[in-house]
């Protein structure tokens, strides 16, 4: 809001982009001759400015403005005189007006233009208002005469003094579900007439006074507004829920209301009400029958065609008028979409007889029932109206709302016309025995009957629907180890499932399943989605330990991933299971998301180690996304699908040691990748083919049969690796660089081009650090130290665009965390990353993975300072802080092997450290440590010969140490 | 994107929600942020819904929301209201977003890119609105390619950025507001937006069909 806040050519601009609104045109020219300190700027931004207000002015310009309704030039149409304006609605506008001859006033309904130009639709609308002024029936509102006048269409009918249910329905919904008072809009025979709806005798007491804290019921009292004697006590909900009722009767704008800004807004009123909407209904559905017998359907029962008089009399008005040529030509006004509201879906697309009407008044029951509309999105139901008919009670709803009238309400709103009242007066028989509490006619569809229609209508819902339930109750159980966000994220799942679980137990009917079991299936899978998403995020951010997790990766392939917890394991083979069922049931008709659900199945199986079962999978997924490929060729999605799944293979097989085979498939895949040259060129390809790159130098780094035969436990003996390599171990480096060096060549390209990604810097920063343990391994530490430069540098920029991401935090502190030769940079790296490890923890304490890498890097400065010279106990008092953490993220993730093998590594290194201090005491209590954790892994049956060999080695120390402190 | 146009329903002190007439106050503000929620509305939806769902039945939907929630809001009170509206407002549109895409069980639904969904259709409805600018429909085939293109470029603008560009052209909130809600300062924001705006020209004028225009 200061001004002096804000850039200069911020402020210039506005004033440019201000103007143009105002219709000038100011020139970019004139703005660089008055602000010349800022021309250049002004030369970038103005441009755009320029276009983007004048498309904005378009858009704006182009929103469609209705169609204008009359003016009262036209003031009197044959016989009648207008008086006044009533209002619009059913494709006219109606008027007041003065029969001259008789001196009776009417009510005269003006067809729009639009409506009335064609003369064909003019022989129809004179054929269809004479067959309804034929009507006379004490529901009916009686047409007095036809004609036409200023080329206009216009009929009069006998002027009710009331108000259309629509009214009244908005005047209860602004009420009781917006809390506010009467729009002013509304008239106060809306009001009234809402009023009576709710009336009921005295002693009913349904009628509260609120009971809300802003004391308005003292108020009320003190002006007199209420009328009811009652004021039994009651539920602070349900009291809410009536605490306008003094407004309604008041009228409009009684400012006096008070608000309840708890009060859910469910319109629960009491009974009388229900029984007033049914008698109302009733009769109008004897009106229908009548008109239906006499051969004359309206086509457009809805609220605001239903006039409520002041004795509490419904009238039908607007019999036969609305046509179908009529909705073709006004798809654009707001008239028809209140129309389309309500029409059955036959009618929408064309046909239909006598039943549409029932439809259409079921769902005006409906409305009245629930305050809501029934049918949504009237724009969508114009393009697929089957899709978009079916009327539901929320469960809400369900409580609230008298079961028989709900019975009713379905029976009514049938999709097939079949399958509705085959009479307007069988509906009427209905309301009246619910009137009369006799039990109604309309059975609900019978359970088996019901889920086959649903079926029929949701083919592939209802196979999700078979999905087990109680396997993401589980799922949901299972989630809630993990740390705080993502158990916030959990808890809402969580309760999403109680209530599921809740609505599962109430269900008594089979209608209510199958809208549960719908729902719950669409929920099921978007929350295995999700919970799969979460997963492999929290997962991969555990993975920033990978110097440690190589050993295991190398020792036992077969081992499932160090850094999953027991948790984890659950809860993906729990989604596995699920992605399994759903990739089989839906084979055919999901073909693509099934086929990414194989795909996550293979990851999953290859992130537990079963390492078999992922390939098949995965093998299956690849060959499913090849076929649709070959089907749909311009498709990308289908293609980076099938990358993915790919390049997941080839690290799979990397793992499992066939290495000539992951070779292979690396070069199937980039052939693959290269004759799609659109693909190819296009951003997306290039990354995936970095990425590829760049996953083929990961396999072969870890995973080649030389690299292998290394000794285990490098990190016991900290030499670098020698530079003098046999020839074949040296060419695979070369070649591993080679690949290293073109992934990150195309990463800097499109780093280049789009500064901004942030998303290829962290991917190009991630290339260099591959980088660096190639030049190490090929003995180049110089050029290792600038790649390391490079990247750390990467994220430093990126960190300091957005300070507040802990990803790129943590992204960097691992780079720096890196450790090279020279000991002085070494540690002036080591010592940021520390710093970053902080602030990580004081952002998000007690985080394990930001934990396990404080540990590391704590550790890693404690052996740059070389404990024998005399540099006080820094170096030991680091190595001691870095197993406390240790120890704690051991005992809090016991099934964690990273964690403890991490653990055992550092008591290790601390024996060394005391060694070397001449302390050989705790030298032998910190390799006791060691050996106990060992122990207790060897117990638990994990990485069995890791263990082994790691055991070998400590024993080997402590026989070592023994001989030393003896000789 | 003058300051004085939100000013006076901003200027509501929230408890005003909690006292008597405070519905009639909501019913006022509401009413009068109207024009500007469905633009907002308008621009952020889903190109591939924009025949099914309609910029005032989502603004109507979130009324609802908005009427049960204000209490919350009052309490709190830590955003100007049209800021939090807007908030309630869009996350209503993601929700209905969400269930109409469930029924389409669109291909798109799973992206692999990394990228938050919400930011990724920033830029395709600016580059929706700012194609839609070309004079001819002849064109129409060059279009869809160059809307792509144009989207790309869009994506590959700073994610804040681009969404000071786009909160501020097209859902026309004052800088002040913009800041509110990155959370970032008036400051940065408006640096940020002459970046932006910077940086768009140079997009626009990459574009075959905007050369020589503009």
């Amino acid at each position: 809001m200061m001004d002096e806040e804000r850039h200069p050519v911020d402020l210039l601009a506005e004033e440019f982009a201000e103007r143009l609104r105002q219709g000038e045109r100011p020139s970019i020219e004139e703005y660089t001759q008055r602000y010349p300190e800022h021309a250049d700027l002004i030369r970038a931004v103005f441009p755009s400015v320029a276009a983007v207000e004048r498309v904005a002015q378009q858009e704006s310009d182009s929103v469609p403005s209705l169609p204008n309704s009359y003016s009262t030039a036209h003031a009197s149409f044959g016989d009648f005189d207008v008086v006044r304006r009533i209002g619009s609605g059913g494709m006219g506008v109606v008027y007041e007006a003065v029969q001259r001859s008789l001196q009776r006033r009417v009510a005269l309904k003006v067809m729009n233009d639009s409506t009335s130009v064609k003369a064909k639709h003019r022989l129809r609308f004179r054929r269809e208002a004479e067959a309804a002024a034929g009507l006379h029936h004490t529901n009916i509102v009686p047409i007095f005469g036809i004609g036409e006048e200023h080329g206009l269409q216009y009929y009069a009918m006998q002027l009710i003094n009331g108000a259309t249910l629509q009214e009244i329905i908005e005047c209860l919904r602004s009420q009781y579900i917006f809390k506010q008072s009467v729009a002013p809009k509304l008239s106060s025979v809306a009001s009234e007439a809402a009023h009576r709806l709710l009336q009921c005798a005295e002693s009913d007491a349904s009628l509260h006074f609120p009971s809300d804290r802003t004391g308005s019921f003292s108020s009320h009292v003190a002006e007199g507004t209420l009328r009811q004697a009652s004021t039994a006590t009651q539920s602070p909900d349900e009291a809410a829920d009536f605490s306008k009722e003094d407004a309604i009767e008041e009228g409009p704008m009684d400012s006096s209301n008070g608000i309840d800004e708890s009060a859910i807004p469910d319109f629960t009123p009491p009974r009388v009400y229900y029984q007033n909407v049914a008698r109302i209904v009733a009769s109008s559905a004897n009106a229908l029958a009548y008109a239906h017998h006499a051969g004359v359907l309206h086509r457009d029962i809805k609220p605001a065609n239903l006039l409520l008089d002041r004795e509490g009399i419904i009238w039908i008005t607007d019999f036969g008028l609305a046509r179908r040529q009529d909705i073709e030509g006004q798809t654009q006004t707001g008239e028809l979409l209140g129309t389309l509201r309500y029409m059955a879906p036959e009618q929408i697309r064309g046909d239909g007889d006598h039943r549409m009407d029932i439809f259409s008044l079921g769902l005006t029951l409906f409305e009245l029932l629930t305050l809501k509309v029934g049918l949504e999105s009237p724009k969508s139901r114009l393009i697929d109206p089957m899709g978009h008919s079916r009327v539901r009670f929320s469960q809400t709803m369900k409580r609230h709302i008298p079961r028989d009238l709900q019975t009713i309400v379905l029976k009514a709103c049938s999709l097939a016309p079949a399958d509705r009242y085959q009479r307007a007066s069988d509906m009427e028989e209905d309301l009246r025995r619910y009137l009369e509490d006799r039990p109604i006619l309309a059975r609900r569809a019978g359970p088996i009957e019901q889920l086959g229609r649903w079926a029929r209508r949701n083919p592939t819902v209802a196979t999700l629907a078979t999905l087990s339930f109680g396997l993401l109750l589980t799922l949901a159980g299972l989630l809630a180890v993990w740390n705080r966000q993502q158990q916030e994220t959990l808890s809402q799942l969580k309760t999403e499932y109680d209530r599921a679980e809740s609505n599962l137990l109430q269900k008594t009917e089979a209608l209510q399943r199958a809208e549960i079991e719908q729902t719950r299936a669409e929920k099921n899978m978007r929350m295995a989605l999700e919970a799969f998403d979460e997963i492999m995020k929290n997962i991969a951010a555990r993975g920033g330990l990978t110097s440690s997790l190589e050993i295991l990766e190398e020792e036992s392939p077969e081992f499932a991933d160090a850094s999953l917890t027991q948790a984890d394991v659950e809860l993906l083979q729990s989604l596995s299971a699920f992605f399994d069922r759903f990739a089989q049931e839906n084979a055919t008709d999901l073909r693509l998301e099934s086929a990414i659900a194989r795909r996550r199945v293979g990851e999953i199986q290859h992130r537990i180690g079963k390492l078999d079962d992922a390939t098949k999978s995965l093998n299956q997924s690849i060959e499913e996304f090849a076929t649709m490929r070959q089907a749909i060729p311009t498709e990308s999605q289908v293609l980076l699908e099938e990358i993915a799944a790919r390049q997941e293979l080839i690290t799979l097989l990397g793992k499992k040691g066939q290495m000539p085979r992951a070779n292979a498939l690396f070069m199937e895949t980039r052939r693959l990748m290269e004759s799609q040259s659109a693909f190819l060129e296009s951003t997306e390809g290039q990354f995936a083919v970095a990425q590829l790159l760049g996953s083929m130098v990961n396999v072969g780094a870890r995973f080649s049969p030389e690299r292998r035969r290394r000794p285990p436990l490098a990190w016991l003996n900290r030499t670098p690796p020698a530079s003098s390599l046999p020839p074949a171990q040296q060419a695979r480096w070369k070649r591993e660089f080679e690949l290293n060096a073109e992934s990150a060549s195309i990463l800097e390209r499109l780093v280049d081009q789009f500064p901004s990604n942030h998303v290829f810097q962290v991917a190009l920063a991630r290339a260099y650090k591959d980088r660096v343990r190639i030049l190490m391994a090929l003995g180049e530490p110089r050029t290792a130290e600038e790649s390391l430069a490079s990247a750390a540098s990467l994220m430093e920029s990126l960190l300091l665009k957005h300070p507040e991401s802990a990803a790129y935090r943590y992204e960097l502190a691992d780079i720096l965390s890196v450790n090279i030769t020279s000991r002085s940079v070494d540690s002036e790296r080591c010592q940021r990353s520390l710093e970053l490890c902080d602030q990580l923890l004081k952002e998000h304490p007690g985080t394990p993975e930001y934990l396990a890498l404080k540990s590391t890097v704590l550790v890693r400065l404690a052996l740059l300072g070389n404990p024998s010279e005399n540099r006080g106990d820094a170096p030991l008092r680091r190595m001691n802080e870095a197993i406390e953490i240790q120890t704690g993220l051991a005992e809090r993730y016991p099934e964690v092997a990273l964690y403890q093998i991490a653990l055992m590594q550092y008591h290790f290194q601390q024996s060394e450290m005391y060694f070397a201090l001449k302390r050989p005491e705790k030298a032998r209590d910190s390799l006791a440590n060691a050996a106990a954790v060992a122990e207790k892994m060897q117990k638990m049956g994990v990485a069995q010969p890791l263990i082994k060999t790691l055991m070998e080695r400590i024993r080997e120390r402590r026989a070592n140490l023994e001989e030393r402190s003896n000789g | 994107m003058s300051e004085s146009k939100a000013s006076q329903p901003e200027s509501i002190d929230p408890r005003a929600f909690l006292t008597d007439g405070g519905a009639e106050i909501l019913g006022r503000c509401l009413e009068a942020f109207r024009p500007r929620l469905e633009k907002i509305v308008a621009f952020r939806l889903d190109p591939s819904l924009r025949q099914r769902l309609d910029p005032s039945d989502v603004v109507q939907e979130s009324y609802f929301e908005i009427a049960r929630r204000i209490g919350e809001y009052a309490e709190a009170g830590a955003v100007p209201l049209f800021i939090w509206m807007r908030q309630r407002v869009l996350q209503t549109m993601i929700d209905m977003q969400r269930s109409h895409s469930r029924e389409k069980r669109s291909v798109y639904r799973e992206s692999r890119l990394p990228q938050p969904q919400f930011h990724q259709s920033t830029s395709l409805s600016m580059a929706r609105i700012l194609m839609d600018d070309l004079p001819s429909p002849s064109q129409a085939a060059m279009l869809a390619e160059e809307q792509e293109q144009l989207q790309l470029a869009l994506e590959s603008m700073h994610e804040i950025d681009r969404e000071v560009l786009a909160m501020r052209h097209f859902e026309q909130l004052s800088n002040s507001e913009v800041a509110e809600v990155l959370h970032i300062s008036p400051t940065a924001a408006s640096n940020r937006y002459v970046r932006a705006a910077a940086r768009l020209s140079e997009i626009l004028k990459l574009l075959p069909s905007q050369r020589g225009g503009a």
